[in-house]
């Protein structure tokens, strides 16, 4: 069975009748395999995002199915923890611990068992000593690590992550997509990674698919990366792979424009 | 409107740092007091006592009233029922608000309601108070509670309204349901925007309590003053609107440490 699969999903937004868009996805398919870090990889537009809200639930497919362990998703759940493009979705009220500790708490554990969460988590991400830190006193990437922490906390099934590192400055990135890898491999989860950023894709992901342009968006190609980690930005291997995604994502971009 | 309103409030300077760290703090409201009290005394050179009596009667006249008890007995009046009103006022508002915020279908039934009185001063409704409460207690904390209800009731349900999306499926993909998300989001979300109406209402209401007290009573500050027109104290009207004055200004930043103490870190952080 797989972690998750879209199976002839379509997906249109806005209300019946009136101004109907066109469907932001629509034929789109993929499975994503157990403990596969799968990147989603397409131009702004294209509807990258939409796939991930529906496997997270905050969104219903219009047609089709999104299917995470075979069963379809009916709305959001622990299983499949989502990380954020903004770090607006931490809780400015909460320091940055109890902030990781939000899903811990949901789920009613205990307090010494929490107390040990936090330190792992924050140990993990590598914001030991922060802890106390409100996320208006933490940088955009140490707001990044929260969120990662917060979503590992609940030890989820699956991770999302909407563009996790968009926002952040070129270096900043760089780092956090190295530390990801790191996480990651310490921990080995199923990742639906979102991105615009073919480099990003190509550091991180066993699998990137590419998308078309959107509206009416699905999968055009998947590229396996059979790299070790970590990799390094420079591999002529993956400088190949670059170059051959560039030319998709050129193509792609020239089409929609002419569209 | 009300929304944005409550916005604006929130993005006020009283979140910013205590007045007293920048320079000049002292010196200058000094200055400015000084100079008020100076044309005052001036201009009372050329009047009668009954009229405008100098700054030296009037603190002459506060000092009896405070060592004769009626000052304090006055102020805690006014106090009283300022205090009563508000916390009734707050206790009903708030949920209101919540309910407004929250569901569609309470809004639209609750909107001719709040739109219609928000803006029907509460001096109107003094004459509507006494018949309905009486001469006693009861009509003033009704207009009190009048004054701090809309305020708290609109600044709640705009916090409802404010609260991200992103934050709510946050916490949803992290397993919370439906109470859950009240706890964990919206009810933290929307403790600024709260505390922001009560001060307005607050302020409002302090406004009220002196009409509130002319018509009848027989105790409270806008009872001292009034009686005190027919013997012509004026020296007694300087010192009970001197006195709420002070009682105004130290409610009001009794507020703002509130808010900079609860509030401070509640606020998202594009605003802190």
């Amino acid at each position: 069975m797989h972690a998750a699969e879209f199976i002839g999903v379509k997906k249109q937004f806005g209300g019946r009748g009136e101004d109907p868009s066109p469907p932001a996805l629509e034929n789109f398919e993929v499975a994503i395999r157990e403990r596969e870090f799968f990147c989603l990889l397409g131009p702004s537009g294209c509807g990258k995002t939409t796939a991930l809200t529906l496997l997270a639930g905050f969104e219903m497919p219009t047609a089709g199915q999104a299917l995470h362990r075979g069963q379809p998703v009916r709305g959001p759940s622990a299983d499949r923890g989502v990380v954020f493009q903004g770090d607006d979705s931490l809780m400015p009220w909460l320091t940055a611990r109890d902030n990781v500790l939000l899903g811990p708490r949901i789920q009613g554990l205990e307090k010494a068992e929490q107390g040990e969460i936090a330190e792992r988590l924050l140990k993990l991400v590598g914001l030991d000593g922060h802890g106390h830190k409100y996320p208006r006193e933490l940088s955009g990437g140490m707001k990044q690590r929260i969120q990662i922490a917060r979503v590992l906390a609940t030890e989820p099934d699956m991770l999302l992550m909407d563009e996790p590192f968009a926002a952040l400055d070129a270096q900043t990135r760089g780092q956090m997509q190295d530390e990801l890898t790191r996480i990651w491999s310490s921990s080995r989860r199923t990742v639906l990674f979102i991105t615009h950023d073919v480099v990003e894709a190509l550091i991180l992901g066993d699998r990137v698919g590419v998308m078309h342009a959107g509206p009416r968006s699905s999968i055009r190609e998947i590229f396996p990366i059979d790299l070790p980690r970590p990799r390094d930005r420079t591999d002529p291997e993956l400088l190949k792979i670059y170059r051959r995604i560039q030319e998709i994502l050129a193509e792609e971009v020239q089409r929609s424009r002419e569209g | 409107m009300a929304a944005t309103r409550a916005f604006d409030l929130l993005l006020a300077p009283s979140w910013q740092a205590s007045e007293m760290e920048r320079p000049g703090a002292v010196v200058l409201p000094v200055t400015g007091a000084a100079i008020l009290i100076a044309i005052w005394g001036f201009a009372s050179l050329h009047y009668d006592v009954t009229i405008l009596p100098s700054p030296g009667q009037a603190l002459e006249e506060g000092i009896d009233l405070l060592a004769g008890g009626e000052l304090i007995f006055h102020a805690l009046a006014s106090l009283q029922r300022l205090l009563i009103g508000f916390l009734i006022g707050c206790a009903i508002a708030v949920p209101i608000g919540f309910g407004m915020g929250l569901s569609p279908f309470f809004r639209r039934m609750m909107e001719p309601i709040t739109e219609f009185f928000r803006y029907i001063p509460a001096i109107a409704m003094v004459v509507f108070a006494l018949i309905w409460f009486g001469i006693g207690e009861a009509s003033k904390v009704f207009l009190i509670f009048y004054n701090t209800f809309f305020s708290v009731a609109l600044a709640t349900e705009a916090g409802v309204k404010h609260i991200s999306q992103v934050r709510i499926d946050a916490v949803r993909s992290l397993g919370a349901n439906r109470r859950q998300v009240l706890q964990f989001v919206v009810v933290p979300s929307v403790v600024p925007y709260a505390i922001q109406g009560m001060r307005m209402g607050m302020g409002r209401a302090f406004a009220t309590i002196v009409s509130a007290e002319i018509l009848a009573a027989n105790s409270g500050l806008g009872f001292l003053i009034f009686s005190s027109r027919e013997f012509s104290r004026m020296d007694t009207v300087i010192v009970a609107i001197a006195v709420l004055g002070v009682l105004g200004i130290v409610i009001d930043r009794l507020f703002r440490r509130m808010t900079r103490m609860v509030g401070g870190n509640y606020l998202p952080s594009e605003m802190g």
